[in-house]
């Protein structure tokens, strides 16, 4: 059974939230399952809002209509469930492409996807949003940033520091809604009792550390006060963009 | 553009370009420069950068085109070549957004817009910096149309044109929807297994005529990935093709008659020769005769007998002549003709004597089902796969999308349906009777229908509707195909007064005709015949219509 809390937070500086979340938990055919995502919109104004908020609610649809039925019909293998999942990102982000040509605007969004069934995760990320893991006390990062900063780092020409203070830690190379062939990174594996999953935009995970993160996130007690521990600790004042948590916990 | 930027011409090798150099204190915006620099964009000039004592260059490739101001200077533009300036435009316009190019950088002034000259084909600067301004695309026709560049014609097309010019908002996609009804077909066009109707031939002439320029799917910046799925490279379409230009001239009227003559097998000119050589020969001979006093005595006086007797035989001469030049000839080249005809007429009708003689071969089943028993081998696709047969909503049509006119949406000129020619396909085999067994047509005889085979049996979808949508989706779409692969709305099926088209609804696995490699584009109807194959990802349908 997997239970959650989350958090979207405006943070302290900005005027609008551009960032979106989604959290659905339940059972599928008998089978315990839960999705959950975290979008960070951008393009200013509602344009991000706009994005991100597209995300949650065709995700949404597809939770109840798509999946099931595709379940339904036999459709359960890894590969089948990435396919429908790359199905509905691509969907996604041709509907946010049309829209965004027809009002001659430009918005995007991060997408990360954590969909949890039975004893399984699958994981699609665009964009710098993260997923982290923490097992047995352990804290690790699953996804990779697709940001120029961090395509730099992977590639040694810059360090892990440097990434982080870098202005070009914000600039994408890929998200949703903005590139005709969105190239998402997927990510499976096989989830443990007691396993949890903290979904967050680069809101939070830029003000807090990792360890400070696994150090809330697994401490006992209501999954829904962490995730506000969480955006709490980030000093008052100083969470200069939106911030969305979401923890999962597989019970 | 900008006056304080200096431009030059410079030549390197067997290449043009134009040089743009930027002042100091321009504002260039890096990422446009390394999208221009890096990056094919279809119309837009490559570019390439210099950077000398800190002032930014740009080499714009403009081998092997001509200034448009250039080019109207001369002469008024044609239809079809300003249709071919607006479709260029637009291109670019469209390809700049999807590179997050801001579209008021494309330089609009026809004394920077080259075009491939030819076909008038444009090719842009795009400027990378903050706030270039300058003309838009609207603003440049009105310009030409003002300026008398553009050669009148009997018909509406200018109204149209500016009516679409002044519509509010103005949209670059509804101009091009406008004017493609206009445009000439191009009478050399070959046709080849798939068409496009709207937006499709663009595409085509402009790749076709890109010269010295590798086509190759761009890349969207250098960090982005390519997803593996096939290339969206567009098909050979509805080329445009070169435009030959038919001047007919009245001073060769003789030679095109001659010509068209010769086509039959008698030349005239040889015939004229023919008869015309003996005559000087006559002559010659005639004068030596009388110059040797062949016609007179001894006493200088005329014999009449030799004289009329030389008159006879020349007449005689003369009619052989005559005759054996322009009469024999001509009938024997026509007689040479019908007796190949009836000689191959013959053939054929002993041909026909022979096989209807022999005991005759089972009647093989239609070749789309026979296709589909032999790859009958089943991928597991084919076995999970199944479909049934679900309705869509029920909207009302003013609510629903696809209620709408389907032409309107795609664009298909009436002018252009009703000029269509398809090869009028030989269904002969279907009609032979025969005492073999049949497979029965039932309410499908004539009616346009897709065939699925699916574990060892074949379904069919009817497409009697104007519009019919398959996809995985079941209240989405009219016929549901349970394959993971399958977009929700994948396709949509149109017939239209019989024809049949397939416009693939941008899924992300493709659509496919006749196995090709290569998907067609999104959007677009694509016309059918009977027997192509129609494969939506990897579930391939057959179509069986009856080809107009």
């Amino acid at each position: 059974m997997y239970v959650y809390g989350a958090i979207c937070d405006i943070g302290d500086r900005r005027k609008e939230n551009q960032d979106s979340i989604l959290h659905l938990s339940g059972k599928l055919l008998d089978t315990d399952a839960g999705l959950f995502i975290v979008a960070d919109g951008m393009g200013g104004m509602d344009k991000g809002a706009f994005a991100s908020k597209s995300i949650t609610d065709w995700f949404l649809s597809w939770w109840k209509e798509d999946l099931p039925q595709m379940l339904g019909a036999g459709f359960d293998s890894k590969d089948d469930i990435f396919e429908l999942l790359e199905q509905e990102i691509w969907d996604i982000n041709n509907f946010i492409l049309d829209c965004s040509k027809r009002q001659n605007i430009r918005c995007g969004s991060t997408l990360s996807l954590l969909l949890l069934l039975g004893n399984a995760y699958y994981i699609e990320n665009l964009g710098d949003s993260r997923i982290y893991l923490l097992r047995d006390k352990s804290i690790s990062c699953l996804t990779e940033d697709q940001s120029v900063a961090a395509k730099m780092m992977r590639e040694g020409q810059l360090n892990e520091a440097e990434a982080l203070s870098s202005g070009l830690k914000n600039k994408l190379t890929m998200c949703m809604g903005m590139f005709e062939f969105p190239k998402s990174l997927r990510y499976f594996g096989k989830v443990e009792e007691g396993d949890t999953f903290i979904i967050c935009s680069d809101g939070l995970y830029g003000r807090i550390s990792s360890e400070d993160m696994a150090l809330i996130a697994g401490e006992e007690g209501e999954l829904q006060i962490k995730a506000q521990k969480l955006r709490q600790s980030i000093p008052k004042g100083s969470c200069d963009d939106n911030a969305s948590v979401i923890l999962v916990r597989n019970k | 553009m900008n006056s304080e930027f200096n431009t030059a011409y410079e030549n390197m090798g067997a290449s043009s370009y134009l040089r743009i150099d930027f002042p100091e204190d321009t504002c260039i915006v890096d990422y446009e420069v390394g999208m221009i620099v890096s990056n094919d964009i279809k119309n837009l000039l490559k570019a390439s950068k210099q950077v000398i004592n800190g002032k930014t260059a740009l080499y714009y490739n403009i081998s092997s085109k001509v200034k448009l101001s250039q080019l109207i200077g001369h002469k008024q533009l044609k239809r079809n070549e300003l249709i071919s300036l607006i479709k260029g435009a637009v291109k670019a316009l469209n390809e700049a957004e999807e590179y997050q190019l801001p579209k008021e950088n494309i330089v609009m002034d026809p004394e920077l817009i080259y075009v491939i000259p030819s076909s008038v084909e444009p090719y842009f600067i795009y400027l990378p910096i903050d706030g270039s301004g300058g003309k838009d695309l609207k603003e440049l026709i009105l310009e030409l149309i003002m300026g008398n560049k553009i050669e009148m014609s009997s018909d509406n097309f200018i109204q149209v044109l500016l009516e679409a010019l002044n519509s509010d908002p103005f949209s670059e996609d509804r101009l091009l929807g406008c004017i493609n009804r206009y445009a000439v077909p191009d009478k050399n066009a070959q046709g080849s297994e798939t068409h496009t109707i709207g937006k499709g031939p663009e595409i085509e002439s402009i790749e076709s005529m890109i010269p010295r320029q590798t086509i190759s799917e761009s890349v969207k910046g250098e960090t982005v990935e390519r997803p593996q799925k096939k290339e969206l490279k567009p098909q050979r379409e509805l080329p445009m093709g070169k435009k030959k230009k038919v001047k007919p001239e009245k001073n060769r009227k003789t030679n095109t008659d001659d010509k068209a003559e010769s086509a039959e097998g008698f030349d005239k000119e040889k015939a004229r020769k023919k008869f015309l050589l003996p005559q000087a020969f006559i002559m010659v001979m005639a004068a030596a005769m009388i110059s040797f006093g062949a016609f007179t005595d001894a006493a200088g006086n005329i014999i009449i007998n030799n004289v009329l007797g030389m008159v006879f035989v020349l007449l005689l001469i003369e009619v052989v002549i005559y005759r054996e030049a322009f009469v024999n000839t001509k009938q024997s080249k026509s007689e040479k003709h019908k007796d190949k005809g009836e000689r191959k007429k013959n053939k054929k009708d002993k041909a026909e004597l022979m096989t209807s003689q022999r005991k005759k071969p089972p009647v093989p089943l239609k070749e789309g089902l026979q296709t589909k028993t032999e790859g009958n081998i089943s991928t597991k696709e084919d076995e999970l796969s199944y479909h049934k047969k679900i309705g869509r909503d029920t909207k009302p049509d003013d609510e629903n999308e696809h209620g709408r006119d389907i032409a309107v949406r795609y664009n298909i000129p009436d002018e252009l349906l009703a000029n269509e020619t398809v090869n009028a396909k030989n269904t002969t085999d279907d009609s032979e009777i025969t005492e073999e067994t049949m497979l029965w047509e039932g309410a499908f005889e004539d009616s346009a229908y897709l065939e699925i085979f699916v574990n060892g049996t074949v379904e069919r979808i009817p497409l009697d509707k104007e519009s019919t949508l398959i996809g995985r989706l079941g209240n989405k779409v009219d016929y549901t195909v349970q394959n993971p692969k399958i977009g929700k709305i994948h396709a949509e099926f149109i017939n239209r007064n019989g024809r049949i088209y397939v416009v693939d609804q941008n899924s992300k696995n493709g659509t496919y005709i006749n196995r090709s490699s290569q998907r067609i584009n999104s959007n677009t109807p694509y016309p059918l015949k009977d027997k192509d194959l129609i494969s939506l990802a990897d579930t391939e349908f057959t179509l069986r219509c009856t080809d107009l």
